[in-house]
């Protein structure tokens, strides 16, 4: 029994050796590949780009469909085809959720309280997160803003009023503009913010712009706040957009994995997309010569645009997304017997794939002057200016020549009729400019009801009206019993106030 | 940490040197009675006393007997028991005695520790080499099929190197491994690289396939926690120890040489149909993929390539794409021992050609194997395999790339394989969106190379005559270099999704194991009625990865396959780093020889949490109680042997590498539809706080599991069976647990949900006829595993493991492991369609239930026939129920290319549609349906619903048989043989699968993946034939 204890204390002291050196040598838990902190210009460039593919992606199918300048085709259950008969379900919105709240929104939210003495950056990110947030409201209406994005210690985050939302967002813009005003930054973003490549005047334009967006969305639920934003902002003297290169739109590149997500989105899903019926035939009553950028002829090389609608038979007879949404041909396209154009490795080589995703254009501006002008105290004189000046902004960007602008604007560009037409022809045209924007065409549906689209057949369609809000995603009603799913997408967002 | 580890070591040594003086002896020899062998190891004990010794490697021994001492007893496992009066003797010499019976139950079990099989406490399932070389597969996971209960192995489709699962008991864990650890001589090895990507790439290899059957001795199978869990943490899964062939002491030299020739081949074919031609609506369409069309009747069509052609069914055009495949496999060995030492060297080759063009495989294997013993109370041993493994392989997976894709059904007027496939650029020619099978396999390519070292030295000192240490350290160590190609113009993902512009996929991956074990094992006879053996030590654990691969895309030069041809080029690398310290404690106390208490206890410290979780500990009981030995009156003519056995254990389980941090990850935008961002963008590089959240408090998973069991023998042993009843459950299972992403975060790596399985197992052998001249013997094993998802996380009713919108295999909270969503028809209350005014259903807009992908319940039944030197073996490998998701079945029907589509004339007499077809279901208003429709309306609008290509895999095969002859010695002794054995086998022979049309039911896309019984455009299962030869000099 000796031995036995002999052994017993040496095995218990060689034990003991072993625990109390055991910490260190288990100390091997540090990621070799990814780091628990990143510098803040890598991470900006990961928002800018993120910004851009995000209003290329989800939300601009949804939107472009809803608003019927998209059409869904390529066959039963495809998922373009089931949006644009309103059949958006909650378990399609994950992935666009996600992409705000889990991609976009933490990396805002870590520039913001990472950037103490680079005020380029904190203001460049405000800007980005009002403008994110308020996407997120014109989407969902109220959204988690006081208890979101703090991480696993709060995963319930509740709902706040959009309203307030919305004016956290422009508090946000404010903040944003006077710290990218700083004299003083220790950093200060160049080449590796990807929209104005660290031009912060630039940015400035874009953020008093994007207020003035944003307060006429308060043109029909709250009118005199509408009146007095506008009207002190535009007094102010501040810097506002004077150019198509002041386009707040993020640029692609020319390569695999760079390209814009439209034009991706055409090469990965074939025949899933063509241009929309409606917004063809509004095109074509005007002889607009932005279709042979925006969309592709048929039959090929006829000059003719035929778009597609629900319902419509299962084919590619129809007008695709063109040039103005996919880049340059760096090749010609080559159509069938019969004049269509296969969706084939060589058709879709032939683009660039590097044509901007464009969020708030110069034109745009124009048109929000213009409907600012009509609305608040100006008349139709001192709104055509900016009317003609939008038309004019979009065509350069679509690439009509200065001849053909004139042309079209002899005959279409002229405000006519009662106040309401007039509008209607303010917005259309904004439409017609917001070819590939995200959101907006929806927005201003939203707010003014032009243009005034036909619901998609009743045959065809999943529910009776057109979608005022989408639904909270699956994954989020899953796991956070603080957003109860909504009843139907009738539901209003608070500045969605027209009968 | 090692020096002290080892400074330790010595210490105890040393504490232990200084209790071994000893005076008055008495000692001896202890012999093999047959061979005159000495046997190391026997303990021998002086009777009535805890006074007792084990002999040396020479099998001599030297005892202090007290002066009461009268008799000595010798106890060796494998031995009839010897007892010895010691009277005035001061010498005792010993011939034991083979006990025949127990000889082949001794079995190996954690940690190497040699017990018998009488007196475990849990279950142990054992193949020996002659049951795991019949039908000579090239995956020895394969070899496993059906020989042990409560062991199910899956097989990934038929393709060259393609991997297989063994599930041993169902799964434990929700999103990690269910695999078992692999154990070579005592070193684990990485058996991983299994699981095959949905919609890119090529059939992987688990890596166990590197293993070379022939140098295996024995694989012994530890089901579960109660019999693994010594190894801890990788062994909750239960865990397949492999013990390798090794040369003998005092054994001759010999040369052996085994050799096998298999043909291979598809075991199944769909029955098509040849009467209808391609088309939609009774119309030829050149370009369709369905085969709707006319009836071919020697018309004149005008072909996709707009040449006129005589309409004509081309019945084996798509057998044609498959070729026989063969397998070759040679080993060579030599193997002989001194007094001293002993070794086992060979060399085995292994040449596989697959069942389509450019699908090979070709192993080499240099095995060493040596021991000896350095002074009398130390011994040595060193394993050491070195692996070169070559393979190509072609596409797999739900891709337009995969010849599979639409490759089965072919419409039955392509003229296959008498057309070109490519035109005199290269480009291919096809009349479909896809890429042309035969293209595909000919400029499609991806091939590999594995070099790997598995090896350990060992040493053993004998400490005390009943102390000994032993010590062991071992790598596994491969580096796999991967090469795929994707030619210009595919039109499939491929290996890089590279969108036709052509693509190269070159990896690099170096995986290493490193595990380092010492053992203080004793034995001592307490009195005469108790026996105490006991191990104690620690084991380390050092694993590494790394993996560096370049993707690049938009060649410039077509067939240039190598990264400098491609114009945009991403790479990326990654490292993963673990270390584990485990003590461990194993006690064993024998009470007469009926009684058998075995308890361990573990503690693990795994690097992969955080400081205050790293140290968890978890113990195991296991009791034997042989009946027939405590009440000896139990024995009779009829029960020869009764056994109880229960036991409790439970085991904890690591977490991944660099769970308990977050992390800002290389950038990147992607939206599930296909387009994405890859960083470097524009030459910026990017970083975003990762969507999943580590847990810095994450705290080990838990598995534990109960078990008891009954064995019994009667008529003399003609007759045994074992029953066991199991039930695991698992707790705290880490996996990656969907949060609101409102947080910021989408998931978040934690502790969360459990899981049960609860099952049965039967092993029934039976020796109708064991005469001199002729034995039979037969096997037959059951397993019945009903396993529960009891609790996802607050808030998850689900998690998808694999799929797609619909259909998935996905964990729901209350249902079984792993069960099929996917779309539905409308139902009313009482379950009946509801058919619109068309005569046609309609989909429901949710996915429901359509299936359950556990069987119900698996078996296996060998039969082993010996007839003066004839030896016929044959296994039948039973699964009942279980339910697949078979893509290419629903596409066969649903393009009318089977049988079953043709069985009714699709036309009427006036060349319109027949409608022969009623949907069964009713209208909305109540009333039945009984509006007709076409075949192709019957059929497609079938097979809009995934509840449709779901089908019962029940099957009975006969997955092995081998019939040899073993020329008698006698013949032999003129010739330089030692023996010679000839036989025929054969794999995959015959199946049954009565629920399960065309194709084999045995098929997983994904490989060895926890999603099981999906088939999306899988390749099919083989059938292999051949003979072999074993040559002993």
């Amino acid at each position: 029994m000796k031995k036995i204890k002999y052994i017993t204390t040496g095995l218990a002291a060689a034990l003991m050796l072993t625990f109390s050196s055991c910490d260190d040598f288990l100390d091997v838990n540090v990621n070799p590949n990814s780091p628990v902190s990143a510098p803040i210009p890598q991470v900006l460039t990961n928002v800018t780009v993120n910004t851009g593919f995000r209003n290329g992606s989800d939300l601009h199918r949804f939107t472009s469909l809803i608003m019927q300048q998209f059409s869904g085709q390529a066959g039963p259950t495809v998922q373009t085809r089931e949006y644009q008969r309103y059949l958006i379900q909650p378990s399609d919105l994950n992935n666009m959720y996600n992409a705000f709240f889990a991609v976009a929104l933490p990396d805002i939210e870590y520039i913001i309280n990472n950037s103490e003495g680079s005020p380029h950056y904190s203001g460049i990110a405000k800007i980005l997160k009002g403008y994110t947030y308020a996407q997120t409201v014109d989407i969902w209406g109220d959204v988690p803003f006081t208890e979101a994005l703090q991480g696993t210690s709060n995963t319930t985050p509740k709902l706040d009023d959009d309203a307030a939302v919305y004016a956290e967002v422009l508090r946000l813009i404010d903040e944003g503009i006077a710290e990218i005003k700083a004299d003083a930054s220790n950093l200060s973003p160049s080449n590796n913010e990807t929209i104005y490549r660290g031009d912060r005047l630039k940015w400035e334009k874009f953020a008093n712009t994007l207020k003035l967006r944003l307060f006429l969305r308060y043109s029909e639920s709250d009118p005199a706040f509408a009146e007095t934003q506008m009207d002190a902002l535009i007094a102010s003297g501040v810097p506002l957009m004077d150019s198509n290169a002041d386009n707040f739109e993020m640029a692609f590149v020319d390569a695999a994995s760079s390209q814009n997500p439209i034009h991706q989105f055409e090469v990965s899903r074939l025949n899933y997309t063509f241009a929309n019926k409606f917004l063809v035939d509004l095109m074509n009553s005007k002889t607009d010569p932005r279709r042979s950028s925006y969309f592709t002829d048929y039959p090929y090389g006829s000059g003719q645009y035929v778009g597609a609608a629900a319902g419509d038979p299962e084919s590619f007879a129809y007008s695709r997304l063109h040039t103005y949404l996919r880049g340059p041909l760096k090749t010609a396209l080559a159509p069938d017997a019969e004049g269509r154009i296969p969706a084939s490795t060589a058709n879709n080589a032939a683009y660039t794939g590097d044509a901007p995703i464009r969020m708030l254009t110069f034109a745009e501006y124009n048109f929000i002057r213009a409907e600012y002008a009509l609305r608040f105290g100006g008349d139709a004189e001192t709104a055509l200016p900016f009317f003609q000046a939008g038309i004019k902004a979009s065509m350069t960007d679509a690439g009509v020549p200065d001849a053909e602008q004139q042309t079209y604007i002899a005959t279409n560009g002229l405000l006519v009729g009662s106040p309401a037409q007039m509008l209607e022809q303010i917005v259309i045209e904004k439409y017609i400019a917001n070819y590939g924007v995200a959101l907006e065409p929806w927005n201003d549906w939203r707010r003014t009801g032009y243009p005034a689209i036909t619901p998609v057949p009743a045959s065809i369609a999943a529910t009776d009206y057109i979608p005022r809000s989408l639904y909270y995603p699956e994954a989020e009603t899953n796991t956070n019993p603080n957003i109860p799913q909504k009843s139907d997408m009738k539901v209003r967002l608070f500045w969605d106030t027209r009968q | 940490m090692r020096k002290l580890l080892l400074i330790s070591f010595a210490l105890v040594f040393t504490l232990l040197q200084q209790a071994m003086a000893q005076s008055k002896t008495v000692s001896g020899t202890v012999t093999d009675q047959a061979t005159g062998q000495a046997l190391p190891g026997v303990s021998v004990i002086v009777k009535g006393t805890s006074v007792g010794t084990a002999t040396a490697a020479d099998g001599t021994y030297t005892l202090n007997v007290p002066t009461d001492g009268s008799t000595l007893m010798f106890r060796y496992i494998g031995y009839v028991a010897s007892e010895r009066a010691i009277g005035n003797s001061s010498t005792i010499n010993v011939a034991l005695a083979v006990d025949n019976k127990q000889l082949e139950e001794v079995v190996v079990t954690a940690l190497g520790i040699q017990r018998e099989k009488k007196d475990l406490g849990y279950s142990v399932g054992t193949v020996n080499a002659e049951e795991l070389t019949i039908g000579r597969p090239t995956n020895v996971v394969n070899a496993l099929s059906g020989k042990v209960a409560g062991v199910r192995v899956s097989s990934a489709s038929g393709m060259v190197g393609s991997s297989s699962g063994i599930f041993i008991r169902g799964n434990t864990t929700f999103t990690g491994s269910n695999q078992p650890l692999f154990v070579v001589d005592g070193v684990p090895i990485d058996n991983g690289g299994g699981n095959n990507a949905l919609q890119t790439g090529v059939s992987n290899s688990n890596r166990a396939i590197d293993l070379n059957q022939d140098d295996i001795e024995s694989i012994n199978i530890l089901k579960g926690p109660a019999a693994a869990a010594l190894y801890g943490s990788r062994a909750a899964s239960g865990a397949v120890i492999i013990t390798t062939k090794k040369g003998k002491a005092g054994q001759k030299n010999r040369v052996e040489f085994n050799s096998s020739y298999n043909i291979s081949e598809v075991n199944r074919f769909p029955d098509w149909q040849n009467e209808y031609a391609q088309g939609t609506g009774g119309k030829f369409i050149p370009t369709s993929n369905v085969s709707w069309g006319p009836r071919i009747a020697g018309q004149t069509v005008t072909n996709f390539r707009g040449e006129e052609e005589v309409l004509t069914a081309y019945p084996d055009n798509i057998r044609d794409i498959f070729k026989k495949g063969s397998n070759l496999q040679n080993t060579v060995s030599f193997s002989g021992g001194g007094e001293n030492a002993s070794y086992r060297l060979s060399y085995g080759n292994t040449s596989e050609k697959g069942i389509l063009e450019n699908n090979k495989l070709g192993r080499n294997n240099f095995t060493f194997n040596g021991s000896a013993s350095i002074t009398p109370k130390l011994t040595s041993g060193i394993n050491f395999q070195y692996i070169n493994s070559t393979s190509e392989r072609t596409q797999v997976g739900n891709q337009l790339s995969n010849p599979f894709f639409r490759g089965w059904f072919i419409p039955r007027n392509i003229n296959l394989s008498g057309m070109p496939y490519a035109d005199a650029n290269g480009d291919q020619i096809y009349f479909d969106a896809v890429d042309n099978p035969y293209w595909t396999i000919a400029n499609n390519t991806y091939g590999d190379e594995v070099n790997r070292v598995i090896g350990n030295v060992n040493f053993t000192y004998d400490l005390l005559p009943w102390l000994s240490a032993n010590y062991r350290i071992g790598v596994d160590t491969y580096n796999q270099v991967e090469k795929g190609y994707d030619q210009i113009g595919a039109r499939g993902a491929a290996n890089v999704s590279a969108g036709g512009t052509g693509g190269i996929y070159d990896r690099s991956y170096l995986s290493r194991n490193v595990n380092s074990n010492f053992i203080l094992a004793g034995k001592q006879q307490l009195s005469d009625d108790f026996s105490l053996g006991f191990n104690v030590g620690n084991e380390i654990v050092i694993s590494t990865n790394k993996n560096v691969e370049a993707v690049g895309k938009t060649l410039g030069i077509r067939d240039l396959k190598n990264i400098s041809n491609a114009s945009v080029v991403t790479a990326s690398a990654n490292s993963n780093f673990r270390r584990l310290v485990g003590v461990f404690a194993d006690a064993t106390i024998g009470y007469k020889d009926f009684v058998t208490l075995n308890v361990t206890g573990r503690n693990d410290f795994s690097s992969t949490f955080g400081d205050d979780e790293n140290s968890y500990f978890y113990p195991s009981a296991a009791v034997s109680f042989i009946a027939t030995e405590a009440f000896p009156a139990l024995k009779n003519d009829v029960i020869g042997f009764a056994k109880i056995k229960a036991n409790y254990a439970k085991v904890g389980k690591e977490a991944p590498a660099y769970s308990t941090n977050t992390y800002f990850v290389q950038a990147a935008a992607s939206d599930g539809f296909g387009p994405s961002i890859v960083f470097p963008y524009d030459g910026l590089g990017g970083r975003t706080l990762s969507n999943s959240s580590g847990d810095p408090n994450l705290k080990p998973e838990f598995t534990t599991s109960k078990e008891v069991g009954l064995e019994m023998q009667f008529f003399q042993n003609r007759l045994s069976f074992e029953a066991n009843l199991y039930q695991t459950n698992s707790t705290d299972l880490i996996f990656s647990v969907p949060i609101s992403s409102s947080s910021g975060f989408s998931s978040q790596t934690k502790n969360a949900g459990s899981l049960e399985n609860r099952g049965v197992e039967l092993l029934l052998n039976v020796k109708p006829v064991a005469s001199t001249d002729f034995t039979w013997d037969i096997s037959l094993n059951f397993n019945r595993n009903k396993s529960e998802v009891l609790e996802l996380a607050e808030g998850v009713p689900n998690i998808i493991l694999a799929g797609f919108t619909t259909p998935n295999i996905r964990l729901e909270a209350g249902q079984p492991y792993g069960v099929m969503y996917g779309s539905a028809f409308r139902r009313n209350d009482v379950g009946e369609w509801l058919i619109g005014a068309n005569g046609l259903p309609s989909l429901d807009p949710l996915s429901r239930k359509i299936g359950d992908t556990n069987p119900d319940w698996t078996g296996g039944i060998t039969n082993n026939l010996n007839f003066k030197g004839i030896n016929f073996n044959f296994l039948v490998d039973v699964r009942k129920g279980g339910d697949v998701y078979s893509r290419n079945l629903g596409d066969l029907i649903r393009s009318g290319s089977v049988a079953e589509t043709a069985e009714f004339d699709r036309f009427n007499a006036d060349g319109t549609l027949a409608t022969p077809y009623v949907f069964e279901g009713v209208l909305d208003d109540g009333t039945p349906n009984t509006t007709a429709v076409t075949t192709e309306q019957y059929f497609t609008t079938l097979h809009t619903a995934g509840e449709s290509y779901v089908y019962d895999a029940t099957w009975v095969r006969l997955r092995e048989a081998s019939i040899s002859y073993a020329l008698p010695t006698g013949l032999l002794q003129k010739t330089p043989f030692g023996g010679l054995e000839i036989g025929l086998n054969g794999r995959n022979l015959l199946m049954y699968a009565p629920n399960f049309p065309h194709l084999d039911p045995e098929n997983n896309t994904l490989g060895v993946s926890n999603a099981q019984g999906f088939e999306f455009n899988g390749l099919p299962q083989t059938r292999s034939y051949g003979a072999f030869l074993r040559i002993t000099l």
